[in-house]
């Protein structure tokens, strides 16, 4: 960054300018932020990074692998719901990928890393990572 | 399952909170959105000259200043509304002052395009500021006050009038790679809920930052849906208004992608439109800015409430229009970039009809002093807000007259001192919304756009 302009994905956050004193930072939630998170690549390579890591452990089963992300981006253990939630988000978005040649996951979803780069990217996009209780 | 399936099928309190909130956006039926009388405008076009064009080289013809230039000013002429000392000269305008029009209305050589449509304008002469500098000026223009830290006029709009189409935010601003002085809090909702404040698009390169979505569509849809369920399960829970906004934020997000993209592309305009704005123009600066005029006109048929046009900053001085020396050559600079653009704007809306329901301002933070320091070839005027010049044009104003005097030499005003919250008080209250009852509850008392200020001027209404 430069004193002139401040990064960009840090600027929609509203980091302040470093040209002026700031007493505080403003608190928005505005499209450009929903934007930023949902199509950054900076939030897509850090979702990358985690899926990387995810695919690396060994979790026995996709179920106790949701748990984990739950306990690492959450802070908390996921509730049944939840977890037959986003077991059927991975479902439909390997079921997607099948007809995308350079995408579609081999029969083993859980070493896909473009659905697991998806849950994690969701992940980082809820509300509940976003805002702090 | 559409959102709208899904909020129908939701059994907590949450899914009906939405309903109704998303209900009210797709009718007129925003709280705050009671009209107090019959509107005679709907939108908002704001072409902010910020730095300060000057008016007795645009509006304000000055025939004494000719006359008299190289003569000091004397301590009468002093004012602390101006960058003034005793001992400054009078300056003669560079350009030659005709009268334009069926009105006869006058406007100088500077602004040759904005002279054809002499016949459109209202050109408010006596408006006062309250301090000769950029910033403070800049914020009392677009929140009402000196300090800032309020929201933006177009917030305010925006808030009042609720969205006529949900996809689109209501209030866009078309930047030209520049902030004005004053910064962000010129087009910030401050205090007013988040979606009020104005959504940027820039001239050059991709409109919008994140607007490409970097998922396969029916990805990023399935992970939309994925958030909507987990978020408001998390927003019951918290019982968080913001969550609730949230949610609501990255629906709109989610629209944009498409939609932005689409008004911001101006390919299919026909040949004679591109000509009529100069979206062609050999020079850059000229061609963007004509590209945010015509985009300008595209977004407010497609129901945005107020535009803001920003101008660019072509040398590396305080503000566009910010002519301390070198007047002649960049108020020149200056006009070539906007001139044409602006009229063909005005222009376009009337040829479609949307002039009568859209009220546009043309308006620069301050005007100039006429005087300076000393004659020389590249003498600038310095900062004036006691007694400057703006038009408006279309939204039911009167049309190709002028309201209030200022001096022989422009200095100051003599009749029908304007406020900036005058203007404000008359754009509302031709949107169909009183200034005095337009407020937002914050920090202990009812806010308004207006403060304790502004008083509508019935007399340039039509």
């Amino acid at each position: 960054m430069t004193i002139m302009e401040p990064p960009k994905f840090l600027a929609t956050f509203n980091q302040p300018s470093p040209k002026i004193p700031t007493g505080a930072r403003d608190v928005t939630n505005v499209p450009a932020q929903a934007l930023a998170l949902l199509n950054d690549p900076f939030v897509e390579r850090q979702a990358e990074i985690w899926a990387q890591r995810l695919i690396a452990s060994p979790h026995g089963s996709r179920e106790g692998r949701l748990a984990e992300m739950f306990r690492l981006a959450f802070g908390r253990e996921a509730e049944p719901r939840e977890l037959a939630r986003w077991n059927k988000a991975v479902d439909d978005i390997a079921g997607l990928y099948q007809d995308v040649p350079e995408k579609r996951p081999s029969n083993d979803v859980m070493r896909s890393l473009p659905v697991w780069k998806d849950v994690a990217h969701a992940m980082f996009n809820a509300k509940e990572f976003l805002y702090v209780r | 399952m559409t959102r709208r399936e899904w909020l129908s099928t939701a059994s907590n309190g949450f899914g009906l909170l939405a309903l109704s909130s998303l209900l009210a956006q797709e009718g007129s039926a925003n709280p705050a959105a009671r009209l107090d009388q019959p509107a005679k405008a709907k939108n908002v076009i704001l072409f902010f000259m910020d730095g300060g064009p000057s008016h007795v080289d645009t509006f304000d013809p000055k025939p004494a200043l000719a006359k008299h230039q190289g003569e000091t000013i004397g301590e009468s002429a002093v004012s602390v509304k101006a960058q003034a000392t005793a001992d400054r000269v009078w300056l003669g305008s560079p350009w030659e002052f005709k009268r334009r029009g069926e009105s006869g209305l006058w406007v100088s050589d500077l602004l040759p395009h904005a002279a054809e449509v002499a016949d459109e304008l209202c050109v408010v002469r006596s408006m006062v500021g309250l301090q000769p500098l950029h910033g403070q000026q800049a914020l009392l223009m677009h929140t009402g006050r000196l300090t800032g830290s309020a929201p933006s006029f177009g917030s305010w709009v925006s808030y009042g009038l609720g969205s006529e189409r949900n996809n689109l935010p209501n209030y866009v601003l078309l930047n030209n790679d520049w902030i004005p002085n004053g910064g962000w809090e010129n087009f910030d909702s401050a205090f007013l809920p988040a979606s009020h404040g104005a959504t940027m698009l820039r001239a050059r390169g991709l409109a919008m930052d994140n607007i490409k979505p970097s998922d396969m569509p029916a990805i990023q849809r399935r992970k939309l849906d994925l958030l909507r369920e987990q978020d408001t399960d998390f927003a019951t829970q918290t019982g968080d208004a913001k969550i609730e906004s949230a949610i609501e934020t990255y629906e709109t997000a989610f629209r944009l992608q498409t939609a932005i993209p689409k008004l911001a592309d101006i390919s299919g305009e026909p040949a004679a439109i591109r000509r009529m704005y100069g979206v062609d123009s050999s020079n850059d600066y000229q061609k963007y800015y004509s590209l945010q005029c015509l985009r300008a006109r595209r977004l407010i048929e497609a129901g945005v409430r107020f535009v803001e046009i920003t101008c660019p900053l072509t040398h590396s001085n305080n503000s566009p229009w910010d002519q301390h020396s070198h007047l002649k050559e960049r108020h020149e600079e200056n006009a070539m970039i906007t001139d044409q653009g602006v009229s063909a704007l005005i222009r376009d809306l009337k040829q479609r009809g949307l002039l009568e329901s859209t009220i546009v301002i043309w308006a620069g933070e301050m005007g100039r002093t006429p005087h300076t320091p000393k004659i020389k070839e590249d003498a600038g005027r310095d900062h004036h807000v006691n007694g400057y010049s703006i038009f408006l044009a279309g939204g039911g104003i009167k049309r190709g007259v002028t309201y209030g005097t200022t001096d022989e030499f422009g200095n100051s005003v003599v009749d029908r001192p304007t406020s900036i919250h005058d203007i404000h008080a008359t754009v509302l209250h031709q949107l169909g919304l009183d200034h005095q009852r337009l407020t937002f509850r914050f920090g202990g008392r009812d806010m308004s756009l207006t403060d304790v200020h502004g008083q509508v001027i019935e007399d340039i209404l039509a």
